[in-house]
């Protein structure tokens, strides 16, 4: 077996392909790709806006039902227009309890499933990051279907507001 | 072993490179691929965003950074925090005048863009209050720019089984 293959190697000698170009390019561009690499991937929250002239008409075709969720300090509470409280969920050590959030909006979403838009009101001192958590609960949820998970639509549709000042 | 060294002797000694190649042509791909898909926005430093499930890439459009200490738009500083949260007013008059200098800019630049709403998004430091967030898209909402959206960090969900 040895002295066969040094048999053969000796009839072809081994070719070896250059390399050092390629290799140089690599190393020039490996560096610079990973410096221009985005790890942390952004993306947007979309808002819903009124324009300022669409104010008047709001008032005369006001839908039936609208969903707000209110951010206190202590508390979120879901209620519909009319003031009605449909849930009041306390938090938890942790902070705000979305899980049980997401968990009552998909209920509300069961009874009315052509509904879309809900209304987010908070508190002057309401940090940002709660205001998003909330958004994120009410917009959709993850739901495992078939084998995948899939994005669920809650109530994507968000307006934002001033909570009523606490009695 | 002799065997060896002779052979060691006769010819020159070569690095066999192949598995490095091997790693950086896969890592080229790999970053070539990422980098194609170029992001927007620029990287904030000195801002926290909030994490959020959106998958909405961001448009082209004009950035607000609020933090705690600072408002700027496209990177220039407009105002102070501290001030806007002691007036009383709800529009911030520094960043609507500059808001609408960008609007004019803007106009003079791509007038043939045929799209009348003009947005903004805004990346927010975590902790700034629903107070000033309220001031800022107030100012925005009445300098014209009526499509805002707010910036966040793509959040890895948890949720997912570990298979």
């Amino acid at each position: 077996m040895a002295i066969n293959r040094r048999k053969r190697g000796r009839k072809k000698p081994e070719v070896e392909i250059n390399i050092t170009a390629f290799m140089n390019l690599m190393v020039v561009l490996v560096p610079f790709l990973l410096m221009t690499a985005v790890f942390t991937h952004l993306t947007i929250l979309e808002l819903n806006l009124p324009a300022a002239d669409s104010a008047k008409n709001s008032k005369s075709q006001k839908p039936s039902f609208e969903l707000q969720v209110t951010i206190r300090k202590n508390a979120l509470i879901l209620a519909d227009n009319k003031g009605g409280v449909i849930k009041r969920i306390p938090s938890t050590s942790q902070g705000h309890n979305y899980v049980t959030l997401r968990e009552v909006l998909k209920q509300v979403k069961a009874r009315f499933p052509d509904k879309t838009n809900a209304t987010i009101l908070s508190e002057p001192d309401t940090a940002y990051d709660t205001l998003v958590q909330v958004m994120d609960s009410v917009r959709m949820y993850r739901a495992f279907l078939d084998g995948e998970w899939i994005d669920a639509e809650l109530f994507p549709e968000i307006s934002i507001g001033d909570a009523a000042t606490r009695r | 072993m002799e065997r060896h060294h002779k052979r060691r002797q006769d010819r020159n000694a070569t690095l066999n490179m192949v598995s490095l190649m091997d790693i950086f042509t896969i890592l080229v791909f790999f970053l070539l691929v990422s980098a194609a898909n170029t992001e927007v926005l620029p990287t904030p430093k000195h801002i926290k965003l909030p994490e959020s499930s959106a998958q909405k890439t961001a448009k082209e459009n004009i950035v607000i950074m609020v933090n705690n200490q600072s408002i700027l738009v496209q990177g220039h500083p407009v105002t102070d925090v501290k001030n806007v949260m002691r007036s009383k007013q709800g529009v911030i008059s520094p960043l609507f005048n500059e808001l609408k200098r960008q609007a004019a800019s803007d106009s003079r630049s791509r007038r043939k863009l045929a799209d009348p709403k003009r947005g903004v998004t805004i990346m927010g430091d975590q902790k700034i209050p629903y107070k000033l967030l309220k001031k800022i898209m107030l100012t925005c909402a009445s300098a014209d720019y009526t499509n805002i959206s707010l910036a966040v960090v793509r959040k890895v969900s948890t949720e997912e089984p570990a298979l």
